[in-house]
């Protein structure tokens, strides 16, 4: 049993593995906003196998950590985990719940919506508050150019999937709140699905995740050997630039870009790469750029932290260096 | 005695679907005859069939390989009945977003454009980036509308320049939008998005009125005729693409200049000149610099699409299907100096496939202000 008033707000905070999505903690930053402003309590609701993972939220301003943990909640599944945190719901009856707009979080959404009997809003890309303290979530429509505001005026819990980066990622900052570990009542027959085992389908390398990516472009000639070298010991990932990838250096997967992946790592190495806007478009979310470029007037240098200047030979052969010492 | 059809599959006519289509492009009077097929650059190198696309849409199924079109337009220059086979496609692919069946990366393209205002997702505020040393004298009843590509690739916002520097050169008073100016909207228009398309033409339409614009010159051709059509509803300004507006300027004796002896071949873009005809005012400048011209066999009407077009620039084109290559290879077989053409997903296309270390790809407005003085 926790002890939570009734009428708070509550984020579903989805775990991949002893972490948190960022989606997930952006929701607990414009959810304290909200909760402040409504002068209510905020509490991070958190499922898995354990408990433990949930201290790290406190962290991000909550009044009260919630982690429903359960030998049968190992892996995600849409039945056990809406049983579980429905229960929860039911006994602490929260105004607000708020998913990040995930594979998972909207099969979870969907199917709570139903067993609460309540309104959801999907997919949405701003949230604000109206006079009588219902929460409005926009959802753009493309079908025709349109934007909808949404609210669940008459039932409770108000509930809402939000797009990932749409909310700013909060600092992490003195732990507050407290921390309540329950172990749900389950059973097998309460289980959807089991997981036997997890493999990846069909491309391995995920682009959009890695935090470091080493990239070659044309100037690289085709010898990737030292790019790769590179991308191993920085522990990240090669990708490449539609030249590089068309001419068969490299794998499509890796191809960045308007017509590849769009990244977001906190360090992009940009080897021999001119800077075209179709590439550069896929790097803008890099936390840090570094490019060598023998041309000191190519586009790239706009877009990055630090130029070189030179042949990219020495440059990579220097670093290779430096990280085996 | 009529024979049973073998099909399980019972054939469903969706009556109201074809009225609407046909309303607008005159799709009824498709007799079926295959030109337009015959005519597509893409039926050898792609299962793509402009007649078949026709013949499933009267059944009420939208062909999934509409989206490997680049609204070339060479099927509606060929069709015998007048069909508005572009039109068709990109209706088709409006009831597309409906179902939600579309390739990956047209959604961004589209949050990019209703967010930021522009194709690439950047920062509106870096729209003026541009300009850099430019001085534009920001009076008179003339607008230079730059559009996104020019406007954020570095590559294009050197023929923004130039056309800047030529009008500059030649006294015309004009303003640019800078940070102010909004997507023209022909990407969304040519991925079947009609309703953001509509809406940034009434955006830029109100934008043109509060600076009194009567004249607007554009460095893309498909911003050329996405405003040409669009703002013909709202009475808007005079919409002109640059080559024609500079051919006017060397003409009048405003621009004077010769550029370096040597031999270009023009590549025509689909949206200047099957789209909106414009044919000779580039081929013009680019003599009157003291060019010698060379044609491809395939030029004016019968020009061979880039590959850019309809949306393709955010889609992936397996490397056996692009266009792009064969015309650049068709460019050096002429034997010029020099491929030029007048627009930035043409430039942008050709420069990174391969051929073009043998041809370089240049801009008409950047070979007229090379060599031109006031």
């Amino acid at each position: 049993m926790i002890d939570v008033r009734e009428g708070g707000i509550w984020v579903y905070a989805e775990r991949r593995g002893d972490s948190f999505l960022p989606v997930s903690l952006e929701l607990m930053g414009k959810a304290r906003e909200i909760a402040d402003r409504l002068g209510v309590e905020l509490t991070a609701l958190t499922v898995g196998r354990d408990g433990g993972a949930g201290a790290q939220l406190r962290r991000y301003g909550p009044d009260h950590v919630l982690e429903l943990a359960h030998p049968l909640l190992t892996t995600y599944d849409a039945k056990a985990y809406a049983t579980a945190i429905s229960a929860e719901l039911r006994r602490s009856k929260p105004s607000t719940l708020l998913l990040g707009a995930t594979r998972n979080g909207q099969d979870l959404a969907g199917r709570l919506a139903i067993r609460m009997r309540t309104g959801l809003t999907a997919h949405v890309t701003a949230l604000e508050l109206d006079d009588r303290q219902n929460l409005i979530g926009w959802v753009p429509g493309f079908g025709g150019g349109i934007e909808a505001g949404v609210s669940c005026p008459v039932r409770r819990p108000q509930m809402v999937t939000v797009k990932p980066g749409v909310f700013p990622l909060p600092e992490s900052g003195t732990p507050t709140g407290d921390v309540t570990k329950v172990v749900p009542e389950l059973s097998e027959k309460d289980v959807g699905s089991r997981r036997i085992s997890f493999e990846p389908k069909g491309s391995t390398v995920d682009l959009t995740r890695a935090g470091v990516i080493v990239v070659g472009g044309r100037g690289t000639g085709g010898d990737f050997t030292r790019i790769e070298r590179l991308a191993h010991l920085l522990g990240g990932e090669v990708g490449a630039t539609r030249v590089a990838t068309d001419a068969g250096w490299v794998e499509r997967d890796r191809m960045i870009g308007q017509t590849g992946v769009i990244t977001h790592p906190e360090l992009a190495l940009v080897f021999g790469a001119s800077g075209a806007v179709q590439f550069t478009v896929g790097i803008e979310g890099a936390n840090t750029v570094i490019a060598v470029n023998r041309d000191p007037a190519a586009p790239i240098f706009d877009h990055a932290d630090l130029g070189i200047v030179g042949d990219l030979g020495p440059v990579v052969d220097s670093l290779l260096r430096a990280l085996a010492a | 005695m009529v024979e049973e059809s073998k099909s399980s599959v019972p054939i469903r006519f969706d009556d109201e679907a074809w009225e609407a289509l046909a309303a607008t492009t005159n799709a009824n009077r498709c007799f079926q005859c295959g030109t337009c097929t015959a005519a597509c650059p893409l039926a050898d190198s792609t299962p793509m069939r402009v007649r078949a696309l026709i013949r499933r849409a009267q059944f009420g199924e939208t062909d999934p390989l509409i989206w490997k079109c680049m609204t070339c337009a060479e099927c509606n220059a060929s069709c015998p009945r007048g069909v508005d086979i572009v039109g068709l496609v990109r209706h088709l692919r409006q009831e597309k977003w409906r179902t939600r069946e579309v390739p990956k990366g047209l959604p961004t393209l589209l949050w990019g454009i209703y967010s930021d205002g522009n194709t690439f997702h950047l920062p509106p505020k870096d729209r003026a980036a541009w300009m850099k040393d430019v001085k534009v004298p920001g009076r008179g009843s003339t607008l230079l509308y730059v559009g996104c590509t020019a406007s954020y690739d570095p590559r294009a916002q050197r023929t923004a320049r130039s056309v800047a520097k030529l009008l500059n050169l030649a006294g015309v008073e004009f303003q640019v939008m800078g940070t102010d100016e909004v997507c023209c909207g022909e990407a969304a228009r040519s991925v079947g998005n009609v309703g953001l398309y509509d809406d940034l033409q009434q955006r830029n339409s109100d934008a043109f009125r509060k600076r009194g614009v009567e004249r607007v010159i554009t460095i893309s051709p498909h911003s050329f005729d996405a405003l040409k059509v669009g703002q013909s509803k709202y009475g808007g300004p005079q919409v002109v693409h640059y080559t024609q507006a500079l051919e006017e300027l060397v003409d009048s004796g405003k621009v004077v200049g010769t550029v370096e002896k040597r031999t270009v071949t023009y590549h025509d873009p689909c949206y200047l000149g099957r789209h909106q005809g414009v044919f000779e005012p580039p081929r013009r400048l680019l003599e009157l610099s003291g060019l010698t011209l060379v044609e491809m066999a395939n030029n004016r009407a019968q020009s061979l699409c880039c590959g850019g077009g309809g949306g393709r620039m955010w889609m992936e084109t397996d490397p056996l299907e692009r266009p792009g290559s064969r015309r650049v290879s068709e460019a050096a077989g002429t034997g010029a100096d020099l491929l030029a053409t007048a627009c930035p997903y043409c430039i942008s296309v050709f420069e990174s496939e391969r051929g073009s270390e043998v041809i370089p790809v240049t801009d008409v407005a950047e070979l007229v202000a090379s060599g031109a003085k006031g």
